[in-house]
């Protein structure tokens, strides 16, 4: 019956290039860049090389408390679960994931697999997850004053490549994840009142060299139609310079 | 409406080779109460007997004396009727796929004896080609481990007539060595089953040797012949048990079958020839345990949801090692199954040898039905049971609560606002294009009181941290952080009616540094905690 079906399918898919062969069977269009995975950010997604997270890539992202990392990765977790209707895994190795929150950034949380394993289990929980291929974005929180060893990054770094899934891992200081194709350093930026976040793009940028933005992670509350536009570009600093000092760092 | 007959020769020793592999090829025979013909049970003898024992002399109805006289390296084994009965209600449920009406009959019940041979009627669905579906059947049943003929005709006896009868167009009617074991598939023509009867011997009917010898000495030697005697003027008819044996060689049998329903529990079970200490090994036994089972649960419409993997020692009653499997999704694929075993068991340790395997199915659920997309844009090398297995084996490394996903629970409570469950499967998206109706809330409505109103992503602490200083200084991971600017309070007050009511005030902080924080203050005692992050 299956087998008859998937014939039908193919049959249907046949006829339907003899009818019109410049017909295209998928639905998506084509991401800003390639093999990219929208962050859900399209000011950070335009300044990425790949438009987005990397397929099959390593992404390191940065950032003390508060610096916004959490609300950048979940961001991300729910353009994949929400507009694209696929599975993402968080590998929560602080404990310190908040199921409500990430609901109210609109994270589908039937498709959120989370994942507590002790924190020597990190890279091992990470690689299963990886290898089997089921996931489109795999996020690591790396607990604090803990980083990726460069010979575990690399073996990451590989599964990630062979199976084209999309790996980030979440740290408190940059430089934690060794061998990352990506590295985004994200800062705290306004106040308790207009809090913002400032992300810098110091590997894997359109331009090769070091992009920042300042972005609202924060208007999307609680109660926002899921998928809207969110995070509006606040500022943009030119290529090279800090978003926070205002120097070349 | 056509019959099949399913026979099944040598069944007692099928049963013993599917159940110990290590059997197949040597020979043994097995041994018990044999039924006779009319009905009373004889002295032990070989029920029925393997290819090697045939070909060493062995036959049905020796007496183990005379078995063992003429092949003394044969094995012999004690004929086990609860087995065989179990293992026939398995084949018939398994063949539930290809009829829904199969009658399996009252073979190896506890007031039956063991009987060489065993047969299964299906009545064949309407519209299907008869030899087409017969070397379907066939094919389905070798799959299983079993070896089969099928006769398919218009009445029960003439099918089960052609099943017994028929032998391979290709082999010489003398060749002996292939004995009851080819597999042929015999299609008698609608309406011609007198004429298929006619030729074949009287043999085939359970007439009493008294009678069959009269018949004999009046040159009656054929089904053919005995159909054209007259009917018998007097009260004696050719008939036992309400069968009339002149219809039956007339092709004019009867055609009822009694349909069977599956109601056992699903177990399968396997024996190894050696112990076995390490898991690997098992890689290769696990299949075609969990293809039975599969194939069992297909044939009641329904797919494996839970089930329990025993590893049976050689003390029954203390060396069990149980391992309980349950996909994230009803499976009936044997692969996926064998798959989230063995993820499991790459993280068991043994304590003891193994002798046997057992499958049982603990939960079983309709089977999803596979969505095909015309549009289907995913990366052919993702599938539900890979995500599965990856689960499993993070349940089997980091314990079963390792895994999972997170379930919305309306409280007041901040910690208490979800749950972890065990993974299971997102929605799929129905014929009609909708999504099916979500088994727990997700959506921002949904949230807990306590959510509404606030921005930001949310890191919990807990059990929250006691702040000695209050709102001056913020303690977290090892520094201490002045706040230089707060926000709130914003007041829960509910589980009054509990014995540990919810009275707390929060506040939104900010640190030197940068760093925003999410800290209450309990009524009851006045002391500030940190109850979570804002990153």
């Amino acid at each position: 019956m299956k087998a008859v079906s998937r014939e039908l399918i193919d049959g249907l898919k046949e006829s339907l290039r003899r009818i019109a062969p410049t017909a295209t069977f998928d639905p998506e269009p084509a991401a800003p860049g390639e093999g990219g995975l929208s962050t859900g950010l399209a000011a950070l997604d335009q300044i990425l090389a790949t438009g987005g997270l990397a397929a099959g890539k390593l992404t390191e992202i940065a950032g003390g408390p508060s610096s916004g990392k959490t609300a950048l990765a979940l961001t991300a977790i729910a353009s994949i679960t929400t507009k694209g209707a696929g599975l993402a895994a968080f590998i929560d190795g602080r404990d310190q994931l908040y199921p409500p929150a990430a609901a109210a950034l609109g994270v589908d949380l039937e498709r959120l697999l989370v994942v507590k394993p002790p924190a020597s289990g990190i890279a091992r929980a990470a690689e299963i997850l990886v290898r089997s291929r089921g996931f489109e974005l795999i996020v690591v929180d790396l607990p604090a004053q803990h980083r990726l060893a460069r010979s575990v990054a690399h073996r990451l770094r590989t599964a990630a490549h062979q199976t084209r899934t999309a790996l980030a891992v979440l740290c408190n200081r940059a430089g934690d994840v060794d061998a990352a194709h990506a590295r985004l350093e994200v800062r705290a930026a306004g106040d308790l009142d207009a809090p913002a976040t400032a992300v810098s793009v110091r590997k894997g940028s359109r331009t090769g060299e070091l992009v920042s933005a300042v972005i609202d992670l924060y208007a999307f509350r609680s109660g926002a139609r899921a998928g809207a536009p969110i995070a509006p570009v606040l500022e943009r600093t030119p290529p090279g310079v800090d978003p926070i000092s205002g120097g070349v760092p | 409406m056509r019959i099949a007959c399913l026979h099944l020769p040598s069944f007692p020793v099928q049963i013993h080779v599917r159940m110990a592999p290590h059997l197949a090829g040597k020979a043994f025979a097995v041994t018990g109460e044999a039924a006779t013909q009319s009905g009373r049970r004889s002295q032990q003898a070989v029920i029925a007997c393997s290819r090697a024992a045939w070909a060493e002399g062995v036959r049905p109805h020796m007496t183990v004396a005379q078995a063992r006289a003429i092949a003394p390296d044969t094995a012999f084994i004690t004929a086990d009727l609860s087995l065989y009965r179990h293992a026939l209600v398995a084949l018939a449920e398994s063949l539930l796929g290809h009829s829904v009406t199969i009658d399996v009959g009252e073979q190896y019940g506890p007031e039956h004896g063991a009987r060489s041979h065993c047969s299964i009627y299906l009545r064949l669905p309407p519209r299907r080609r008869a030899q087409k579906y017969g070397e379907q059947l066939l094919a389905d049943v070798a799959r299983s481990g079993y070896r089969a003929r099928i006769g398919i005709a218009d009445d029960r006896f003439t099918a089960w007539a052609a099943a017994v009868t028929s032998r391979p167009s290709s082999l010489p009617r003398s060749d002996s060595a292939v004995g009851p074991f080819a597999q042929v598939c015999k299609v008698v023509a609608r309406g011609g089953s007198a004429a298929y009867l006619a030729p074949l011997p009287l043999d085939l009917l359970p007439l009493s040797e008294e009678v069959r010898q009269m018949l004999s000495t009046l040159g009656v030697h054929t089904l053919g012949e005995f159909a054209e005697l007259p009917p018998p003027t007097v009260g004696r008819r050719w008939m036992a048990g309400g069968v009339d044996y002149q219809k039956l060689a007339s092709g004019m049998g009867p055609t009822e079958l009694v349909p069977f329903t599956p109601s056992d529990t699903i177990v399968e079970h396997l024996e190894l020839e050696n112990p076995v200490t390490e898991i690997e090994p098992l890689s290769f036994m696990l299949r075609p345990l969990a293809d039975r089972v599969c194939e069992r649960l297909y044939g009641r419409g329904q797919a494996l949801a839970r089930a329990t993997l025993f590893l049976i020692g050689p003390d029954r009653d203390r060396q069990q090692t149980e391992v309980d499997i349950h996909p994230a999704r009803p499976t009936l694929a044997g692969r996926a199954v064998v798959d989230l075993i063995r993820a499991q068991l790459g993280e068991a340790e043994l304590d003891h040898r193994i002798l046997g395997l057992g499958l049982l199915v603990t939960e079983s659920a309709e089977p999803e039905i596979e969505e095909l997309d015309l549009f289907d844009y995913r990366d052919a090398t993702s599938s539900p049971e890979s995500v599965d297995v990856a689960v499993a084996r993070l349940r089997a490394a980091f314990g079963d609560h390792a895994a999972g996903t997170a379930e919305l629970i309306d409280s007041y409570r901040p910690e208490g606002a979800y749950r972890m469950a065990p993974y299971s499967a997102p929605c799929r998206t129905s014929k009609s294009g909708q999504r099916k109706k979500r088994r727990r809330p997700t959506r921002a409505s949904a949230l807990p009181h306590v959510m509404h109103g606030f921005s930001g992503a949310l890191r919990l602490i807990d059990p929250p941290a006691p702040l000695p200083r209050g709102l001056r200084a913020v303690d977290h991971e090892g520094q201490s952080l002045a706040v230089i600017a707060s926000r709130g309070p914003t007041r829960i007050e509910a589980e009054w009616w509990t014995g540990d009511p919810l009275e707390r005030d929060y506040y939104e902080v900010e640190t030197t540094g940068g760093g925003r924080y999410w800290v209450f203050r309990h009524l009851g005692s006045g002391r500030y905690y940190l109850h979570g992050i804002f990153d």
